[in-house]
């Protein structure tokens, strides 16, 4: 009862304020709650005909069937490993980028390499991986460069090998600026007093950045690495659909492409939604863990 | 310093508001693009000159855009024919498509979704757990009586033609859609197409066996400086089966002897794969075979890169002839013969289309408030006049007659907007790509204008019925069949997709063949080829 007033007298008093948040309650409760209800498709054979709650139960069986597939152990090795490298050279990218704007002198110089940065970024995924495979096909740039220093022309797209390095390095350049944003804000941030007390005790710019800059910055980027981590099984599936190909599914193909071919394509829909959950939950269960072990190792977590 | 930053933070806010602007803008124009267009237009028109029906009806009708299409219209609405047909019959349709490139997807989830259109026109056997699983779902309803009631045209044809009454229906019987008929003697429509001016430059005869193709192809790369003389795409690869054929075999289910055989699992095919690869080694074959669409591939033909190609005698014979000899006229085609083996054998997998052609097939969905209208519609197309108007267009701007037959006008043939007969008769009439109705020989006679497409039809002609022994025709399963055929093919194709093209490119040795047979029989193969094998023997009985 106490409570119920209690909100109540906090309603009347910042009306405006609940109504500005209403938008975005709504938009979670329509776009992301709502939807769960449909995820129990997983653990039925959902034909369209019967609807979702006319399809007969199932339990595991769809799970079961994942597990025990001939492509289980590949698309989880294929989806932490692209993860993993993303996460190993695309984390510190961005950091690195924002040290390095955050030395310059130069404020014209430091506008154009900001914006010439981070414009991959707004650019359509479609669009992105065309220009991709123009530039590394065999008839492309990158080859044209190669023919020129003498090397032979290697369809980079068509083997296995090639696929998580153009994968990761190609989502680095189109994210490297749009990341550094942030931590540019956060490098603004900083009391200009810290580094005018170091100068005075003698400290150059490398011990400013190490004394200075990088403790500042570890907040933040501790809360990135933990929503990061939070995605490590969400690999951004529409750039793997457009460039791979069947023969580097062997390293391309990932739980979320998996998905795709089989639901979308297949028809399948309860087995993907399986999968699909399978997902989120290790996703869930990932963030947790991060989270903790940040709250442990330097008090700042997500909550 | 401190402000330099905040400076740039605001120049970098003010971008990325505009970017989304703009990537929001993209994106609706994107989504809006396909699917609208519907027929609004001309149903004033309709109820002056309303025929058949007595009140104006409005059907939606799903399908997706044949590329000859989509290349000159934005929806089947603006297609000359159809808006003829609706002044005939009063009956106006609002089509709805695919984005193309997505119509498996999105056929998919229209489905799924249950807000289905009044009329589907697919390949009803590919529909997720087959034709029976369709009727038994409700999502189209059976045909016997709305046909036997409203269609008297469909169902003379039916009684005339065996073949046709038989590939309508299901094991049980149930006529489940109303199909494009062919009753005429041109059935192969593609195959093999050889550069034949550099064959005449270089002294060398049409290839006719596999060994010839090899010699021919290698001196397409020595002599003619072809970086891939024989180009292709991964989907072309597989849908032509001239080069398994040559061993026996086929890409996927076939018959042999009235047993069903699933090709990759054969002997034949493994020899299939490894001369592939050898071709593959010694750059005979495209080297980007796996990563060209379409276009990249009839590039790779039009520039003098490569001296073979797969395609249609129509859309690629015609179509790159013509635009080529605009600054080459001394470019030529020839259709070969699909190879053998041994010098004097005959093919025996050259495609042919049945009698009722695999796609084109319209289903009337369980939303139709109009059934027998619908089908008393569709109806017209089977019968003499609507035949005319499906294969010709309007008599007067896309035809005229003399002497009984009909003959294209410069409209089609010439067309004044350059555009080439297949995509002008696109615009105007649904003659070339598969469509309900009756097909009408007339129309291949005219739309192959160059002597060598004449001479290329009859070449495929020659051995088309050999074919008739090996594939398999149109069966049915029952939809626990189908759920647990689509289970084994699901894991299957990715495999084959995904090892064939490894064995050709030499990513995977070819000594390791025989453990992908073995791992293709632990995806339970030979139990997909029981399931077709049973409903063969049913098909057979039929």
């Amino acid at each position: 009862m106490k409570a119920a007033t209690a909100i109540r007298k906090d309603f009347a008093r910042h009306k405006s304020i609940y109504l500005m948040a209403a938008p975005v309650i709504l938009y979670y409760l329509i776009f992301h709650y709502t939807p769960i209800y449909g995820a129990i498709i997983a653990f039925k054979n959902f034909q369209p005909a019967q609807g979702i709650w006319g399809s007969k139960w199932v339990g595991f069986d769809q799970f079961d069937r994942f597990f025990h597939g001939y492509y289980f152990w590949r698309l989880l090795k294929n989806t932490l490993l692209i993860s993993l490298y993303s996460i190993l050279f695309g984390f510190p990218a961005p950091i690195l980028l924002a040290l390095l704007l955050n030395e310059l002198r130069m404020r014209w110089f430091k506008r154009v390499v900001q914006t010439v940065t981070y414009l991959p970024h707004f650019i359509s995924v479609i669009v992105i991986s065309g220009i991709l495979i123009d530039f590394i096909s065999r008839d492309g740039l990158l080859n044209d460069l190669f023919a020129f220093f003498g090397a032979d022309r290697v369809a980079f797209l068509a083997f296995p090998q090639y696929f998580r390095t153009i994968f990761v390095s190609s989502s680095i350049w189109q994210e490297v600026g749009w990341g550094s944003i942030i931590y540019l804000a956060a490098l603004s941030a900083i009391n200009p007093e810290l580094y005018e007390a170091a100068k005075i005790d003698g400290a150059g710019r490398f011990k400013q950045i190490r004394y200075i800059t990088i403790p500042s910055l570890v907040p933040i980027m501790a809360i990135l690495l933990i929503l990061r981590i939070g995605h490590v099984m969400e690999v951004g599936f529409e750039k793997i659909i457009l460039l791979y190909r069947p023969t580097t599914y062997e390293t391309a193909d990932v739980i979320a492409s998996y998905i795709y071919r089989e639901g979308l394509g297949g028809f399948n829909y309860s087995y993907s939604a399986a999968i699909g959950l399978f997902q989120s939950v290790v996703n869930l269960a990932l963030l947790y863990s991060a989270h903790r072990i940040s709250k442990r190792m330097n008090g700042s977590g997500l909550w | 310093m401190k402000r330099h930053t905040r400076k740039g933070l605001t120049v970098a806010a003010t971008i990325m508001l505009a970017g989304g602007l703009l990537a929001a803008c993209g994106g609706n124009n994107n989504e809006e693009n396909r699917p609208s267009a519907a027929s609004a237009s001309g149903a004033s028109q309709t109820a002056s000159t309303a025929g058949t029906s007595a009140q104006s009806i409005a059907i939606s009708y799903y399908t997706a855009l044949n590329a000859n299409a989509s290349a000159v219209v934005t929806s089947l609405s603006d297609v000359e024919m159809y808006k003829e047909l609706q002044k005939r019959t009063g009956v106006a349709v609002n089509f709805k498509h695919p984005a193309v490139g997505q119509e498996k997807e999105q056929f998919n989830l229209l489905i799924a979704s249950g807000n289905l259109t009044d009329v589907i026109e697919t390949a009803w056997n590919d529909y997720p757990g087959g034709p029976s699983k369709a009727l038994a779902d409700g999502t189209i309803v059976k045909l016997n009586d709305l046909i036997a009631q409203n269609a008297p045209n469909l169902s003379k044809l039916m009684k005339e033609n065996e073949a046709v009454d038989k590939m309508v229906r299901t094991d049980t019987g149930d006529i489940y859609m109303m199909p494009m008929i062919n009753l005429g003697k041109y059935r192969s429509f593609d195959g093999p197409f050889f550069r034949k001016d550099w064959l005449d430059e270089l002294g060398l005869k049409t290839p006719k066996t596999i060994g010839d193709w090899e010699n021919t192809l290698r001196a397409f790369k020595e002599k003619k400086g072809a970086t891939a003389p024989f180009t292709a795409t991964a989907k072309k690869l597989k849908e032509f089966t001239m080069l398994p054929g040559a061993f026996g075999v086929s890409h996927g289910y076939y018959l042999d002897g009235g047993k069903v055989k699933y090709g990759p699992a054969q002997d034949g095919y493994k020899q299939y794969i490894a001369l592939m690869n050898k071709w593959f080694k010694e750059g005979l074959l495209d080297p980007d075979t796996f990563a060209n669409d379409t276009k990249k591939m009839e590039s790779n033909l039009t520039s003098g890169k490569s001296g073979l190609i797969f395609g249609y005698i129509g859309g690629t014979m015609g179509t790159l002839t013509t635009s080529v000899r605009q600054t080459d006229p001394k470019f030529e085609l020839v259709g070969a013969q699909y190879p053998v083996l041994n010098d004097g054998d005959k093919p025996q997998f050259v495609k042919r289309d049945p009698e009722v052609n695999a796609s084109g097939q319209v289903g009337i969905t369980k939303a139709n408030a109009h059934p027998a209208e619908t089908v008393k519609w569709l109806d017209t197309l089977y019968g003499e006049d609507g035949a005319l108007l499906k294969n010709f267009g309007v008599e007067g701007l896309t035809y005229t007659m003399g002497n009984g037959k009909p003959t294209y006008t410069d409209l089609i043939m010439k067309n004044p907007d350059k555009l080439s007969p297949a995509q002008a008769m696109a615009k105007y009439f649904r003659a070339n790509y598969p469509s309900p109705g009756l097909a009408d020989d007339r129309y291949i006679e005219q739309y192959y204008t160059l002597p060598e497409q004449q001479e290329a039809a009859k070449t495929f002609a020659e051995y088309a019925d050999l074919s008739l022994e090996h594939v398999l025709p149109p069966v049915t399963l029952t939809p626990e069949e189908s759920e647990e055929l689509a289970q084994i093919e699901g894991e299957v194709n990715t495999y084959l997709d995904e090892m064939t093209a490894k064995f050709i490119m030499g990513v995977e040795p070819i000594d390791n063949y025989d453990k992908f047979v073995s791992q293709l029989q632990k995806m339970k193969i030979d139990r997909a080829v029981e399931l077709k094998q049973a409903a063969y023997d049913r098909y057979a009985k039929r």
